[in-house]
């Protein structure tokens, strides 16, 4: 009797715990009548499990096994076959002039003859597996399979990345395969201290290890074009040697990384940088310092210096962002390879979804640049429409007249993205984009 | 015997004793060591020093107008060395970001370019209204000192109502208000900016007590600055955190390096 009513009482009290705990998780998310005040969350009495002389309503110190439940570790590091997926796709349009009408380089050609029409279609698939058969083993292929315009026909694919990991004791990490990596810190006038940006084209074996009070990289890598260039496949000096340690001093982050690879394709045996990071109040600053020799030259001579400065800066609400570079390029004769860029990323327009970038760059060399100016938002879930006017600047034969612009139509603010949709070397254009994109 | 002759000193007497009752009641007195004193005993019930904190966080980011978002991590917190990783599980477009905190240095992990990029601590956390530095060890102590203190009602807890001031740059915000209850817990708080302006308010509705601490399992945070007028009501962006598998298992180093969110990132 004693245990019917005890079970009684329990089921009643249960009941009543999860009528307040609906009530109460329902609160704080309610939003169709208004939102309670904050302080109103505190009008029930102590709903936690603080102390053994206020028993809580929804659990107790003592007897809740959600509070035994911990965090699996090894659910982080394994998983059964995983298959993920992205699929983008979508059509542009663009209109510009090839130059400025009435200017020597016009010459003397209508507006008419000077208007160039542009598009292009875009459809990419890629498809990712992910296996985690042991906290210590994995292994991931990432295949993408996209449009030839051309042709209309989805002919070749390209593998991403394919590679395996390998954690020996915890402590040291290996990955082996083709694969990505990124070091330095440059976003918009490239990225200088990226040593190890060819990784991706070959294979690699990287492997990660703390050391004194750091983390060492290390990546052995080849590809394609080194191999019997003019060493065989099993010659050492067919790979590229590189090293990273990375750490830290106060609120200061700091690397320093080297990169060797004998008789290199760009003529460059060796390159070395420092890279430095830290804040100051609002502001995020980075700096990398690079250096490049050949075989041939002495030690004290580089072939190439460059060096990047970089602030970044975001408002309390994150709605204004500007970030800034600053690159010195010693290989532009007469030390004119200074380039600076900014882009800003502005509030959404007018409390919409739009979003306004701006993205300058300019070469002080022969002071030419471009300017884009561009608008992104969502029309649906996943649908995107981007809309741009990218106008180059300079003389005929000038560095940015000679280069593609880039990062104006991806869907996505030009400060977060470095990927471009349309090439564009007109003097300016207007270009629209549509994009579907989603995950599975 | 002329009574008269007492009354300056009595007079004098009472005005001191005032003075020394509207110092405890107003707080405009505290040293900085009982600032210190106060504050540590906040901090120290939930601080984690000597012990390894994990747990599974469900942030909900409710946006009025606009849409309610939702970021699901997994946290581990090292407090003797004020440490951190925090691997980010949903939304899927956000899976295998990471954080890792080493003292005073954040580094946040992109997989696309598989680039790990230094960003400040005071950030807001994923775009919500918790910020970076939320989710380290509390050091109010260190931080700040009491330069008011008032008592109050706050729902059904009876408690302690602290103004502090920052005694050091590297806090997110300059002037706080702070509500702690009879078991010293902090109920709710709210942030300033320097020139007054209320930016944030912290609810604390709930705690978990696990050995000698208390973990906060459900935290509500609204912007005070942003929101949006909806039905004639203004109302405000608020972020709700909600932490399951709170636990101070031990945890490997090797959680704590750039390598262990290589090594989990999706």
């Amino acid at each position: 009797m004693l245990s019917l009513y005890s079970h009684g009482r329990s089921l009643t009290i249960s009941i009543i715990a999860l009528v307040l705990l609906l009530c109460s998780g329902f609160s704080l998310y309610s939003q169709d009548n208004g939102q309670i005040s904050m302080d109103d969350l505190f009008n029930q009495p102590a709903s936690d499990a603080r102390s053994d002389e206020q028993p809580s309503a929804d659990v107790s110190p003592d007897t809740d096994p959600q509070r035994k439940e911990s965090v699996d570790l090894n659910a982080l590091t394994t998983s059964p076959l995983q298959f993920t997926g992205t699929v983008s796709a979508g059509i542009g349009i663009g209109a510009g002039l090839i130059e400025w009408p009435g200017s020597a380089a016009g010459d003397g050609k209508s507006f008419s003859d000077l208007m160039r029409y542009s598009g292009f279609y875009l459809t990419t698939a890629t498809l990712g597996i992910d296996a985690r058969p042991e906290p210590y083993l994995r292994f991931y292929s990432s295949l993408s399979i996209s449009l030839d315009a051309e042709n209309m026909n989805f002919s070749g694919s390209d593998i991403g990345e394919i590679f395996v990991d390998y954690t020996f004791k915890d402590t040291v990490f290996v990955r082996a395969g083709k694969q990505s990596l990124t070091w330095g810190h440059g976003r918009l006038l490239g990225n200088p201290a990226n040593l190890v940006y060819r990784v991706s084209e070959g294979v690699a074996v990287r492997t990660t290890l703390p050391l004194g009070p750091g983390t060492l990289n290390g990546v052995v890598y080849s590809k394609g074009a080194w191999v019997n260039n003019p060493y065989a496949n099993i010659d050492p000096r067919t790979f590229a040697y590189a090293g990273q340690w990375e750490s830290g001093l106060g609120p200061m982050a700091f690397s320093l990384s080297g990169h060797f690879k004998m008789k290199d394709d760009v003529e460059e045996d060796m390159g070395s940088a420092f890279s430095l990071s830290f804040g100051i109040g609002p502001f995020d600053l980075a700096a990398d310092l690079v250096g490049h020799w050949g075989m041939a030259n002495p030690a004290w001579k580089p072939v190439e210096l460059e060096a990047l400065g970089q602030i970044f800066w975001e408002n309390d609400n994150r709605s204004w962002s500007l970030l800034s570079e600053y690159m010195f390029d010693s290989s532009v004769a007469d030390g004119l390879g200074h380039y600076a860029s900014m882009g800003l990323k502005t509030p959404k327009f007018l409390g919409t979804g739009w979003q306004p970038t701006l993205l300058w760059k300019h070469a002080f060399q022969d002071n030419s640049g471009e300017l884009i100016t561009g608008i992104s938002g969502s029309l649906a879930p996943g649908l995107n429409l981007a809309m741009g006017i990218p106008l180059v600047y300079g003389t005929p034969g000038s560095y940015y007249r000679e280069i593609l612009s880039s990062s104006l139509l991806s869907g996505d603010s030009i400060i977060d993205k470095e990927e471009g949709v349309i090439p564009v070397d007109n003097v300016i254009s207007l270009l629209f984009s549509v994009t579907l994109s989603f995950s599975f | 015997m002329n009574p008269n002759k007492y009354i300056p000193t009595l007079v004098a007497f009472t005005l001191l004793m005032t003075h020394f009752s509207m110092s405890l009641a107003f707080g405009d007195e505290f040293s900085l060591e009982e600032s210190r004193l106060i504050l540590s005993q906040v901090d120290n019930l939930v601080s984690y020093e000597g012990k390894d904190f994990s747990g599974e966080y469900t942030i909900t980011d409710i946006r009025p107008g606009e849409g309610t978002s939702r970021t699901k991590m997994t946290m581990f917190r090292r407090d003797s060395v004020v440490s951190y990783t925090i691997i980010i599980m949903e939304p899927q477009s956000d899976k295998g970001k990471g954080y890792l905190r080493q003292g005073d240095k954040l580094w946040l992990y992109d997989p696309i370019p598989r680039r790990f990029t230094v960003i400040s601590a005071r950030d807001r956390f994923q775009n919500s209204n918790a910020r970076n530095t939320d989710f380290t060890k509390s050091t109010l102590a260190e931080d700040y000192r009491i330069v008011g203190h008032s008592t109050g009602q706050l729902g059904a807890y009876k408690t302690d109502i602290y103004d502090l001031e920052a005694i050091t740059d590297d806090v997110s915000f300059p002037k706080m208000k702070i509500w702690i209850d009879q078991d010293k817990l902090v109920r709710k708080f709210e942030d300033y900016s320097l020139s007054g302006r209320h930016m944030r308010t912290t609810a604390i509705p709930k705690y978990t007590r696990l050995q000698e601490s208390y973990v906060p399992v459900q935290i509500v945070i609204q912007d005070e600055v942003r929101g949006r007028e909806l039905n004639g009501k203004f109302e405000h962006q608020r972020t709700v955190i909600s932490v399951e598998k709170a636990s101070f298992m031990d945890i490997p180093d090797m959680v704590f390096t750039q390598a262990y969110i290589e090594r989990v990132s999706r």
